[in-house]
């Protein structure tokens, strides 16, 4: 009856510094398999730094980040230069705001969900195409766009494209950096309804980087709001935004122009 | 019969911070448990604290002191205390909670709104559809609706997408916040046969029924919130009984 | 005036035109590239008597392995006998004194631009080739320090890209030279702009292979009896070019050709790229 929840993620008193800006002080979390994390605060509030910190870009100065692997828990900051790089691109996946930062917009978009499953080991054009076939299926991009160049594709069809790319490794953890940034309120929804949709399916471990409360609202399971480098205040999503502690949240929430 | 609800101890304060602090303190020290196939009705005038102490059943508020303990899946949880998974394991499966107001993503069809709690706990899609159309069917939302997005629905369209949104998942416990507000007779009385047949399959519910008709048809008993009746409800986990 | 610009041939130049430290610095470097198979070293490139990009990176790696009892062989798109080949043949007889030929089998050092000599390499040779661009990657990564991460963790998914890519547009690899290889399983290696029909030749040769790029400064290696695979997918495996016709002097089948014009008329026809294979077998022919 109770299903097994397995915790994939935890940060302990994680902090990075730019020159003297504290951009995370000692964020600790954890999250589990299944669960959607929403970040949200302010720009500057350090909320992508601490992502580029899970994601593997930017060395934290202090703390740790622990993630399970199979059968045992990886420091992802201890580990040497080379074994990081081995275990980063399976199990981790970084979606970024702008989503030709993380495509290849002059190979086709089968080449770019093709890519990430190469450079993991696979060597067969026929299963290749036929995994990318199914992402784009499941991203919503119809098929016979799988050899068109993602330059020509909408900036919802491209975001979709980075998410199906970033997907198809079967990641345990995927970051996303206000993945709707950039797009037309008409196309968020239908965005955030596929990612909802994938981390059910999936049972992937989600954390989304936000300053959009409806999005965080709508998304996330658990709710972390960051101010000047620190966690304020966390917890379920809809009790830190209906009954928000902090008087900094208590602003954020009441900012929201209602419409 | 099985409590499904124990609330002891429950406090309430919000504190505004953007309004230079000011306290507002909603209730204290609630005591209420509800059993298996019983529908308690929250009663009080407005502002008495019913939504907050429904909201707090659920963990959507966050009470300040005491417990609300759910069984869940053969397990007592307080929901007070609980990591933030938890809460949302025993949202999934054990408590179902129908608010006055429909909030979903925008663009997403009717019955997908309301096969998506179903198929999250992992039953099959076409049993799923197969469910949501029939509570669709029975709270009359036209045919030609299912397939569209409840954005552009009346205000009763809206709720009753919730409702059955709400009744999908046959969950030992329910909430129900104004489940029949701006409903016309003939959707009360379709409103107040699913609230009977949850209690008839051992649904504890909890609810706030501002109509009286619906409140005499459901609630088993009555239970006062409101600051005039705080202190003498100390202790007390039987309210009185309908008439 | 003008005689101070001519040259004097008595000791002028060094063995080899380079000067012995230099060698030296350039043999160290063919050492480090032989013992890591596939890896780029860098090395202090000279000016030398001809622009970038005529070989200047394969002139000093020859300049450096020759030693006076040497048989030099060079040649350009297999030819023996076009300028660039007959010069650096002529530089190498004029600066170090050695022996030169045509003949594959004579030759202990083969500089070559763009083929394999078809007669099978001997353990007794060095095939010395001079390539443009030794990043395989370049293609795709401009940045040489992300590339030689890339490198460094074995990372060579996006060099799959490309096949990918040609497969689904063409339904075939469309590179038909410079067709990147695997070395001993651990680094991707450009063999030089070597036609794809070349690349098996590679493949536990019995020569030792020296890569030279004089602009790009980097020297790697595959020593004898080296795995070489070329990149493929399971399904799509590694093919080389097939001619339907042989060659029109020599007759051979099993030679790479080149297609060329008869006439303004359109009439064409196949002869073998590699001039010594081809009169060695039409002497073979009339001798007997």
């Amino acid at each position: 009856m109770k299903p097994k929840v397995r915790e994939i993620l935890r940060v302990k008193h994680l902090s990075k510094t730019f020159g003297r800006v504290p951009a995370c002080s000692a964020v600790s979390f954890s999250l589990r398999q299944g669960e959607v994390l929403g970040i949200v605060g302010e720009s500057g509030s350090g909320k992508s730094t601490l992502l580029r910190c899970l994601a593997g870009r930017i060395e934290p100065d202090d703390g740790n980040v622990l993630i399970a692997s199979d059968d045992h828990v990886v420091d992802l900051w201890e580990m040497d230069e080379a074994s990081r790089e081995q275990f980063l691109p399976t199990t981790i996946s970084l979606i970024h705001q702008n989503p030709r930062d993380g495509l290849r917009i002059d190979i086709s978009a089968g080449g770019n969900i093709a890519e990430p499953l190469m450079a993991a080991g696979s060597r067969h054009y026929g299963s290749l195409r036929a995994t990318a076939l199914e992402w784009l299926e499941k991203v919503d991009i119809e098929g016979r766009r799988i050899d068109d160049l993602p330059e020509i594709f909408s900036g919802g069809m491209q975001q979709r494209l980075q998410i199906a790319r970033g997907l198809a490794t079967h990641p345990r953890l995927v970051l996303m950096d206000e993945p709707t940034g950039g797009l037309d309120v008409s196309v968020q929804a239908k965005l955030l309804d596929l990612l909802r949709s994938l981390v059910r399916e999936l049972g992937i471990a989600l954390i989304v980087v936000t300053h959009d409360i409806g999005v965080a609202r709508l998304l996330a399971d658990r709710l972390m709001v960051m101010q000047c480098g620190r966690v304020i205040e966390q917890g379920l999503t809809d009790q830190v935004l209906d009954d928000p502690h902090h008087p900094y949240t208590q602003l954020l929430v009441s900012s929201i122009l209602q419409v | 019969m099985t409590i499904l609800i124990s609330v002891g101890g429950l406090s309430k304060t919000f504190t505004l911070h953007t309004q230079g602090g000011a306290e507002i303190a909603v209730f204290d020290d609630i005591s209420l448990e509800v059993r298996a196939g019983e529908c308690v009705c929250l009663h009080g005038p407005s502002g008495a604290g019913k939504s907050t102490l429904l909201r707090s059943l659920y963990a959507n508020y966050k009470p300040d002191a005491g417990h609300v303990v759910v069984q869940h899946g053969g397990d007592s949880i307080d929901l007070v205390s609980a990591e933030p998974w938890e809460v949302v394991e025993v949202r999934r499966r054990t408590i179902g909670y129908v608010s006055q107001f429909l909030r979903v993503i925008p663009r997403v069809a009717t019955t997908d709104i309301v096969t998506e709690p179903a198929i999250a706990i992992g039953i099959p899609a076409d049993e799923a559809h197969a469910k949501a159309k029939a509570l669709l069917a029975r709270l009359n939302i036209p045919k030609r609706l299912w397939s569209l997005a409840p954005a552009t629905f009346s205000g009763g369209e809206q709720q009753r997408v919730n409702i059955a949104r709400g009744f999908m998942v046959n969950y030992p416990v329910l909430l129900l916040d104004e489940p029949t507000a701006s409903l016309d007779a003939a959707n009360r009385q379709s409103v107040v046969e699913l609230i009977n047949e949850a209690k008839a399959r051992g649904a504890a519910i909890v609810g706030i029924f501002h109509d009286e008709e619906v409140r005499d048809a459901v609630a088993d008993r009555l239970f006062k919130v409101g600051q005039s009746v705080r202190k003498s409800q100390r202790n007390m986990t039987a309210a009185e009984p309908v008439a | 005036m003008e005689t101070d610009f001519t040259f004097d041939d008595s000791g002028v130049y060094s063995f080899a035109y380079l000067d012995e430290m230099t060698k030296r610095m350039i043999r160290r470097a063919i050492l480090k590239a032989v013992a890591v198979p596939g890896y780029q070293v860098p090395f202090g490139s000279r000016e030398m008597p001809l622009p970038p990009g005529w070989g200047t990176g394969g002139l000093q790696v020859t300049a450096s392995i020759l030693g006076r009892d040497d048989v030099l062989k060079v040649i350009d798109q297999g030819a023996d006998d076009t300028t660039n080949a007959v010069s650096i043949r002529r530089f190498f007889a004029h600066v170090a004194d050695v022996a030169t030929t045509e003949r594959t089998g004579d030759a202990t050092v083969i500089q070559t631009r763009h083929r394999i000599p078809e007669r099978p390499l001997t353990e007794d040779q060095i095939i010395v080739f001079q390539v443009p661009q030794p990043e395989a990657l370049r293609r795709f990564i401009p940045h040489e320090a992300v590339a030689r991460k890339l490198h460094a963790f074995g990372r060579y998914g996006i060099m799959y890209v490309r096949l990918y890519e040609d497969i689904s547009r063409l339904g075939h690899v469309a590179m038909s030279a410079d067709y990147p290889v695997m070395v001993n399983g651990r680094y991707l290696a450009s063999p030089s702009p070597i036609p794809k029909f070349d690349n098996p030749k590679l493949h536990r040769s019995r020569a030792l292979a020296l890569f030279g790029a004089g602009r790009e400064r980097r020297i790697h290696a595959i020593p004898p009896f080296t795995d070489v695979k070329s990149l493929d997918f399971a399904d799509h495996p590694f093919t080389v070019q097939h001619f339907e016709a042989c060659c029109s002097l020599c007759g051979a089948q099993d030679s790479y050709l080149d297609e060329i014009l008869l006439d303004d008329r359109g009439t064409r026809a196949f002869v073998c790229s590699d001039t010594a294979y081809c009169a060695e077998r039409r002497d073979e022919r009339t001798a007997s």
